[in-house]
């Protein structure tokens, strides 16, 4: 059996503006293998990136964690005093952020970046760390020359310097990389590139990946398994084999129907189909399923009481209606 | 870091340096140029240029080597000019980083110092306190550091606020990277294009002002300055205008210069402008 690296429970994070407080995150579970990919969806605003920004500590000020409990490789974070927690970060966790431009340093060389990585957290020379630089270089496929650690990033194209980024993430071999959006800033060619990338490192190294992103092609195709977010909370979690048909859930079901069709796959439905209604906002949540004002399979149930995670097919699901036809398949067999 | 490529590439930082250099040597120079103490009559009063090739430039209407006048002051200008605008830079870097990087009411409580730095004229404060301090050259340099702080600060502090929010400081903490190596390697090699440049336009603006001190007379009696000359020269302006016209034309070259090096520096400190 494989270890949990990563484990989040009941996970709640709020913002506070003044006495206003809004929940963003409303009590999210999540496990995380080691060496398995699994993929955060959801639509904007839903709570994903929060969520990932939390496990690694880097909240804006106006938000925080006011329940639920991480932890990583058996060891809870909220119970080690700032410096450990610190010292886990950038070494036994770490993150790939969207934009790689505005996340490297203009005035400091990519070699600069690397050994800082480095040096952040072993005690090793200078030197040694110089040379290590340029291994991690060939790691992600960049030339490892001298002249390629003397560059700025300025000079560097898009994907070279997520490249970078990815370099100093796994500069300490982490187990977990959170990869919010990698690919989102870089055209698709590129996108393939960096993700087979990620796939051999991780591979390599036995690492977990957490990879937020809204793109659930990309997801079917990179990911182990797959979380499914919707106004804070998880609504599905499973294979990400069952994208794109066996999904339960009626809001991925929605989120995989709005995906523009390929020709071949054209007259089963319509091009795209939009999900009437938005989600509610943040502190605005009522009693019941927060995807109720847009399900299709709404109930009456559905508006008094809020779904617990069942299990269901291969993972779990938060659906009163799935619920409800899975006990009836049951009955009917 | 300025290789002698860039330097060829960067006509303002060359020209700057060349005058400045230019200007250097003369001060260093001006005590075996001029063995003697420049305010000593050595000659008769108001010589005009050329009338005496021992004096090429002329004397004063007390008889006072113009030429070594000149030498000399560009001692008092450049030390002054340097002191104030490091004095002012150094201040006003720290205030603006920890006010920009802290925020709250750290933040609020320098900006309010700032504005009640910044509300006061300049000049008058700078003549205030020379008046009451006596006018010494370690007071003038005071005197404009307190006056031009402030405006060294708020830039920092808005520079300090705009790099905050960029990706690269925001994600330190996840690198382990600790507050002061944030402030070290993120922060202040990013303002310091800027306040480099803004340094040059202190010093500067730190000459000028010595020589407004000097022109109403509160300049540091035991030093020649340029401004102390053109205040002199005034008098003479019809009849004899290269006594205003040389003291006034040093310091032109010296704004000059030092506002070149200040762009040439910026373009050589900013890896962004180097290629």
């Amino acid at each position: 059996m494989t270890a949990t690296v990563l484990s989040v429970r009941n996970l709640r994070v709020a913002f506070r503006h003044g006495s206003a407080r809004a929940e963003v995150v409303r009590g999210l579970d999540l496990e995380v293998l080691a060496g398995e990919t699994l993929a955060v969806v959801g639509e904007s605003g839903c709570g994903k990136s929060i969520s990932a920004l939390s496990l690694i500590g880097l909240l804006p000020e106006t938000a925080q964690i006011v329940a639920g409990r991480i932890e990583l490789l058996g060891r809870s974070l909220s119970g080690l005093p700032e410096r450990e927690v610190r010292a886990l970060r950038g070494d036994r966790i770490s993150m790939v952020f969207q934009d790689p431009s505005a996340a490297l340093n203009p005035t400091l060389t990519v070699g600069d970046h690397l050994i800082d990585a480095i040096l952040a957290h072993r005690a090793v020379g200078r030197a040694a760390a110089r040379a290590e630089a340029a291994t991690l270089l060939e790691q992600v496929r960049l030339p490892s020359s001298a002249r390629m650690l003397d560059e700025y990033p300025h000079r560097l194209s898009g994907g070279m310097r997520q490249r970078v980024m990815i370099a100093m993430a796994i500069a300490n071999q982490p187990d977990v990389l959170i990869a919010d959006e990698p690919t989102t800033a870089l055209d698709a060619t590129v996108q393939h590139e960096i993700l087979a990338l990620l796939r051999d490192i991780q591979d390599r190294n036995r690492m977990a990946v957490v990879l937020i992103t809204h793109d659930l092609g990309l997801v079917a195709r990179w990911a182990d398994r797959v979380l499914v977010m919707y106004a804070g909370e998880g609504v599905e979690a499973r294979s990400a084999s069952a994208i794109p048909h066996s999904l339960l859930h009626p809001y991925s079901r929605a989120l995989v129907e709005a995906r523009p069709l390929r020709r071949a796959e054209r007259g089963r439905r319509q091009i795209l189909r939009e999900l009437a209604g938005a989600p509610p906002l943040p502190g605005e949540h009522g009693r019941g399923c927060s995807f109720a004002p847009r399900c299709p399979l709404v109930r009456e149930r559905c508006e008094r009481e809020s779904p617990q995670m069942l299990v269901a097919a291969d993972g779990h699901v938060a659906c009163h209606a799935v619920a409800e036809r899975g006990i009836n398949a049951e009955q009917a067999t | 870091m300025i290789s002698r490529r860039i330097v060829t590439r960067n006509p303002a930082l060359t020209l700057g340096c060349l005058l400045l250099a230019a200007l250097v040597s003369v001060a260093l120079a001006a005590p075996w140029l001029y063995p003697d103490d420049p305010r000593d009559m050595v000659a008769p009063a108001l010589l005009v240029v050329g009338a005496d090739l021992n004096f090429p430039l002329g004397t004063d209407a007390l008889g006072r080597d113009v030429a070594a006048g000149i030498a000399y002051g560009a001692r008092t200008s450049l030390l002054l000019g340097a002191l104030a605008a490091g004095c002012a830079t150094a201040i006003g870097m720290l205030l603006g980083l920890v006010a920009g990087y802290a925020r709250g009411w750290v933040d609020g409580l320098l900006m309010r110092l700032c504005e009640l730095f910044q509300t006061i004229p300049h000049f008058l404060l700078a003549l205030f306190v020379v008046a009451i301090l006596g006018a010494t050259l370690r007071n003038i340099v005071l005197a404009i550091t307190l006056t031009s702080w402030p405006s060294v600060a708020r830039l920092v502090r808005s520079q300090t606020l705009m790099l905050r929010e960029l990706d690269f400081v925001r994600i330190a903490p996840a690198m382990n990277v600790g507050r002061l190596r944030v402030i070290l390697t993120h922060l202040v090699p990013n303002v310091l294009p800027t306040v480099v440049t803004n340094a040059s336009i202190l010093a500067a603006v730190a000459i000028l002002g010595e020589s407004g001190l000097s022109f109403l007379g509160l300049g540091d009696p035991r030093l020649v300055s340029w401004g102390g000359m053109l205040g002199e020269g005034r008098d003479m302006i019809r009849t004899i205008p290269s006594l205003t016209l040389l003291p006034g034309a040093a310091i032109v070259l010296t704004v000059l210069g030092l506002n070149l090096l200040g762009d040439g520096l910026n373009q050589a400190l900013d890896p962004r402008r180097r290629s």
